[in-house]
Formats: C-alpha cells, structure tokens, sequence
C-alpha cells in the first residue's frame, strides 16, 4: 500500500501517457497532441522541463536506442504512478456521475 | 558573399527578456536579422524584413545541446546565448508553432533560475559599489578646503551617482524579474509583448549624459594640469582698491612702502594679486605683499622692517555653506601652522577667529560676515586687533 505524493499535473499525465511506447522528445510533443485531440499543447520548453523531471522522479529514463536519438522510455515506478494517477482521476469521474451522467453510455 | 551586418549596442537589460524578444522582432520586421550577442552588442546581419518571432529561454550551459534539438525539431532556431539565457527564433515564420513555454508554472520555474543568477550578480555589485561610493565620499570629505575653491567634490559625486545608478538599474532588473515570476506562478502566462522603445532612448540619454560628464570633467583635469605647470606668473597688483585687506588699508599715508621681488621667483610668489571662482565660491581673491618700509627698523633696531601680508576673500553662495566653508578652512590652518585661533565674541563680523601664531609678530584672523570668508595673515609689527578693525571698516562700511 504505497499513497504517492501529490496528484500530477495534467502535463505529466499526458506524457507519461504517451510513453507508452519509447519515444525521443518530439514525439512525445507529437503524441500527447494526438491523444488528447489537440487539446493539451506543448511547446518544447514545458515539455522538456517535465521529462528532466520525470527523470528525475525516475519515472522514465533516457536510452540510447537507434544510435545518435535518444529514446525515453517509462520504468515500472513511472507504470505503477501512472496507473495510480488513472485510478485516482475515473474516481474522481465516477463521483461526479451522479450530477452530469443521466444514463448517458460511458465506457470505462 | 557576405551579407551587410551592424552591430548595436544591448542598451536593455539583458535579463528583460520580453523587451529583448520585441526588439529582435522588430529589427527582424525592419530587415535585420538577429546574428549573434555578445556581452555589451547584438549583431544583426541584413535581411529581407520578416515578421518573426523571438523567444529567449533560460537554461543551465551543459544541458545546451541536446535541449537545443529538442527546440529546433519543435521549430525553434537556436541563435546565440548570452550566459543563461538562450535566443531562439522561428524556423518559419508561416507555420504556427507552439510556444516554448505553455506552462506557466514551469515558465516561471525556467525565470527563477535566471532571478538567482541576477541575485548573486546584484550582491557582488552592491558590494563593489558600496565600497566605489564609501571611497569617493571619504575622498568628499577629506579635500574639504579644495571641495570649495576646486569643485574636487565633482567628480568623486559623479562617480557616487553613477554608481548609485548602476545598483538602482539592478535592482529594477530584479523585482521586474520577481512580478513576471509572480504572475506566471499564479497560472497567466507572458504576453510576450515588449515595450521598449522609450527605454532605450531613455538609457542612451542617461548614458551619453554621464559619458559627456566625465569627458568634460577629465579634459578639465588636463587642462587644469598643464595650466599649473606652465610659467606663467602670477599678476601683480593693480593700483586700485581690492575687494580684500590690503597694506593700503592701514599704512600711514607718510611710509614709503617697496615691493620685495626675488630675483630667482619667475612665478612672482611675492607681490601678486589674484582673482578666481568656482562653483561653490564663485568669487576667490587672493593677495600677497612683502614689502620693506623705508627708515624703519624691526624691534631689534638692526634690520629693515619687511612685513608680510597675506589676504583672502570668498564669496560663497550660502551663509550655511559659508560657515562650513570657514570651519574647514581653521582646521586646515591649525592642522599645517600648529596655531590655535581663539573665537572673539565682540566683533562687528558674524564670526571672528584670531591666532597670535607661535611669534607675536606672526598673526593671523580668519572673520565670516554673512555668505563671506575673509583669511589675513599678517607678520609685522601692529596689532593683529588694528588691522581687523580696518578690515571691518573697509567690508562693513
């Protein structure tokens, strides 16, 4: 029973989500575009800040994959944090419901 | 072929990156292309005009390189840096990019790293400048007497508000730095727009002012040097009545008196009269008489009588300064004679200070009447009391 820190930012979420997959940083900047319909951007400066700090949190780490680009790829810390995050925030969804959900068709 | 370039003075302070970012823009709109900064110059090189974006970007040198990929694959040209902070321009003006920065949380992180280099910066300069300044004060102080007659406060006091300027230009730097860190921290990111125009004229005018002050002030320096060291000699006295003491005053009408020249003194340091101003005491006179009086003798009866005469006046621009001025001007007299002047309650002047000096014949006063300092010396053989009372005869009436 491991309780994280505080909750992540929305920046983080996204980008841990889109290192799913291994990625070098533009990529990412690309991914986290795609998964949330463009909704979430990201110039280069932000996002590059939150992988030095993800790094940090070793959450993700930093490999030299085809040679010169250097890939980013999410430990099992980074899973597991992320899940909890996920977790935490289809709670929060779930406790809502009752207000804006009038048997609308939601999937999990 | 190489492309015309021009080099302009960073009349910003480097450290307001917005400013800096709206005139990068705007040189790059007047066909100017940012080429590279140095410590005090930016380069532009000619261009066609183009609306482009400049961002600068605050980063730590040794993760440089790879961060600068980073940007350039997002669409941001790397240009140059100027210690931590990073100048990035768009590769491409007609394609929309994002922002550097779209956090504003992690802007003001980005900013942060900036405040406390500037910081450190401003502590080591505080420090120095104190020290310029407690230097330059103490140097105010010490020249007292020249403070008057020399205006030597000048340039110390301009040195003093340069400096002052400098750490006032610092600090500015450092709590503009804290708003922007402040607004960003509270979720609203910049908005990248820049208002510089009238600072930089503000700032070249401020400059170029201290810069023409202290040419001025330094070739009147030269000037003064070579003057004093040329041999010119001193004027000799004009045959009418002086604003100051003179033997004239209380010689009796019957006495022969005869200037004393020294063969060997081509300055004439013996019988001059001199008139001078300054901007503290715009009128100075100075006399010196050395005479010998015919038929008389000193006290013990075998040498001719030659006595000695030496008379001040300055005129000062206020009584408050005058009193200072005169104060001053004891100290300086009991400091290089090793005499006492003893104040005399009961004058027609406002102050009056007299020495009987280490002879009796070697007397000297210095009397203060309103915005006016006189200084007599006098070696002979009246009473230091007589000639005061002449001298107040002459100013008062």
């Amino acid at each position: 029973m491991e309780t994280q820190g505080p909750p992540m930012s929305e920046a983080m979420y996204y980008v841990l989500l889109a290192l799913s997959n291994p990625l070098h940083g533009y990529g990412v900047m690309d991914k986290v575009k795609k998964l949330s319909n463009g909704r979430v951007k990201m110039g280069p400066g932000t996002l590059y800040g939150i992988l030095k700090r993800l790094q940090q949190q070793n959450f993700i780490f930093l490999e030299d994959a085809d040679g010169r680009r250097k890939v980013y790829q999410m430990t099992v810390t980074g899973e597991e944090a992320l899940k909890e995050e996920y977790l935490r925030l289809s709670k929060m969804v779930n406790d809502g419901k009752f207000l804006f959900d009038m048997g609308g068709s939601h999937e999990e | 072929m190489k492309n015309k370039t021009k080099k302009k003075m960073l009349f910003l302070d480097i450290w307001n990156i917005e400013d800096q970012e709206a005139w990068f823009s705007d040189m790059a709109s007047q066909g100017w292309k940012l080429h590279g900064i140095g410590k005090v110059t930016a380069t532009f090189e000619k261009d066609v005009p183009k609306e482009v974006k400049y961002r600068c970007d605050i980063f730590e040198k040794k993760e440089n390189k790879d961060q600068i990929e980073f940007y350039h694959e997002a669409g941001w040209e790397f240009v140059d840096s100027w210690e931590n902070i990073h100048i990035f321009r768009e590769k491409n003006e007609n394609v929309d990019i994002e922002e550097i920065h779209t956090d504003p949380v992690e802007h003001a992180d980005r900013l942060s790293i900036l405040k406390s280099t500037i910081k450190r910066n401003a502590i080591l300069i505080l420090i120095c400048s104190v020290l310029i300044i407690m230097l330059n004060i103490s140097l105010i102080n010490r020249n007292s007497l020249s403070n008057y007659l020399n205006d030597s406060f000048v340039i110390p006091l301009v040195v003093i508000i340069f400096y002052i300027y400098i750490v006032f230009l610092m600090f500015n730097g450092l709590f503009h730095l804290s708003s922007r860190i402040r607004k960003l921290k509270s979720g609203s990111l910049l908005e990248n727009k820049g208002n510089y125009r009238g600072k930089i004229l503000r700032r070249k005018l401020i400059l170029s002012s201290f810069l023409v002050i202290f040419l001025l002030l330094i070739s009147s320096v030269f000037t003064n040097i070579t003057h004093s060291t040329t041999d010119i000699p001193n004027p000799s006295i004009p045959d009418q009545e002086l604003p100051i003491l003179q033997m004239e005053d209380y010689k009796k009408s019957s006495q022969e008196y005869e200037p004393i020249f020294h063969e060997f003194d081509d300055k004439n340091r013996t019988n001059y009269y001199l008139e001078n101003s300054s901007i503290l005491v715009p009128k100075q006179y100075e006399l010196q008489q050395n005479v010998k009086v015919a038929g008389v003798h000193w006290e013990d009866g075998v040498e001719a009588y030659t006595p000695n005469l030496r008379s001040y006046g300055y005129v000062i621009r206020k009584d408050w300064l005058a009193k200072n001025f005169m104060n001053n001007l004891l100290k300086e007299k009991e400091d290089i004679y090793y005499v006492t002047f003893k104040e005399e309650m009961e004058s027609p002047f406002d102050e009056l200070w007299i020495s009987k000096g280490s002879h009796s014949t070697q007397q000297a006063f210095v009397a203060r009447l309103k915005n006016t300092v006189y200084y007599v010396e006098y070696f002979g053989m009246k009473d230091i009391e007589y000639i005061i009372e002449q001298k107040a005869e002459k100013v008062i009436n």
